[in-house]
């Protein structure tokens, strides 16, 4: 209870010095502090929300799908997933995406492993005709996911890649 | 500015298009061997391709393409057509390159 009681009471403190401090900045000088504390967790969830900026910053695989939207991204034959199966250099992965899906708007290649794992994005018109290639760094051997956004859905297609030299 | 090749073919109604362009494409996360300091990111965010003054391809990168990045994608199109391609980096600097379809 008293726990529960002192959570209340810090968030009213915090609530109230956000509205004071944006009248009274200058006769409260204690408060901005707790102010930026309780509005930081909220200034963090709208930049997550951002798009693909935010992707490119996250520091794993399931955050970038989260980033992207492509948390539930169904895994597609007719995506075509062209990356060596064993990469003598990690500086120099050649990665091809080909597909027969129709009405592509956005690709994405991620290499799991990697620190930023969202490697390239691309936004195509609809004049591409289903091939796109790139190359990219792998900094150990892991799992290449492409996503390919067709209509609205998100598809996938993923191929393990050994590096026997990281390229990072 | 030097430094793209950009090359453009037609065949049956679809157009290959391949480019190089030359830039170091600093990760951020490489030291230098001999100071030990991080060698800061330098690389391209976004290269921008127009056929007829309409986009037709924006790619968006981060430091984990390969240096001297390549790039290579096909389309629907005529030949006689200009194709343009601009990338700018992380530092603001931009080089521009242009074609005609063959």
């Amino acid at each position: 209870m008293k726990r529960r009681h002192f959570v209340k009471n810090t968030l009213v403190a915090g609530v109230a010095a956000s509205f004071a401090s944006s009248q009274l900045w200058a006769e409260e000088p204690a408060k901005p502090a707790e102010t930026k504390a309780a509005t930081t967790p909220e200034a963090a969830s709208t930049s997550t929300d951002a798009g693909s900026t935010s992707a490119f910053d996250a520091e794993n695989v399931a955050d970038v799908l989260k980033a992207l939207g492509a948390e539930k991204a169904e895994t597609s034959d007719k995506i075509t997933l062209g990356a060596p199966d064993v990469a003598e250099n990690g500086a120099v992965v050649p990665i091809t995406i080909e597909t027969t899906l129709e009405n592509v708007t956005e690709m994405s290649i991620i290499a799991e492993k990697n620190v930023r794992p969202l490697s390239a994005s691309f936004e195509l018109s609809p004049e591409i005709a289903g091939l796109v290639a790139t190359r990219i760094r792998m900094g150990k051997s892991g799992k290449v996911i492409v996503l390919v956004t067709s209509g609205d859905k998100i598809y996938t297609s993923e191929k393990q890649v050994k590096v026997t030299a990281g390229g990072c | 500015m030097a430094g793209i090749k950009l090359r453009a073919k037609e065949k049956g109604g679809v157009v290959t298009v391949k480019t190089i362009m030359n830039h170091v494409m600093e990760s951020g996360r490489r030291k230098d061997k001999e100071s030990g300091e991080t060698i800061p990111a330098h690389y391209i965010k976004t290269v921008t391709l127009m056929i007829a003054d309409k986009p037709l391809l924006k790619a968006n990168w981060s430091g984990s393409i390969s240096k001297n990045p390549y790039l290579s994608f096909k389309y629907k199109g005529a030949k006689g057509e200009t194709l343009k391609l601009k990338w700018e980096d992380n530092k603001g600097e931009t080089a521009t390159a242009e074609t005609t379809i063959k």
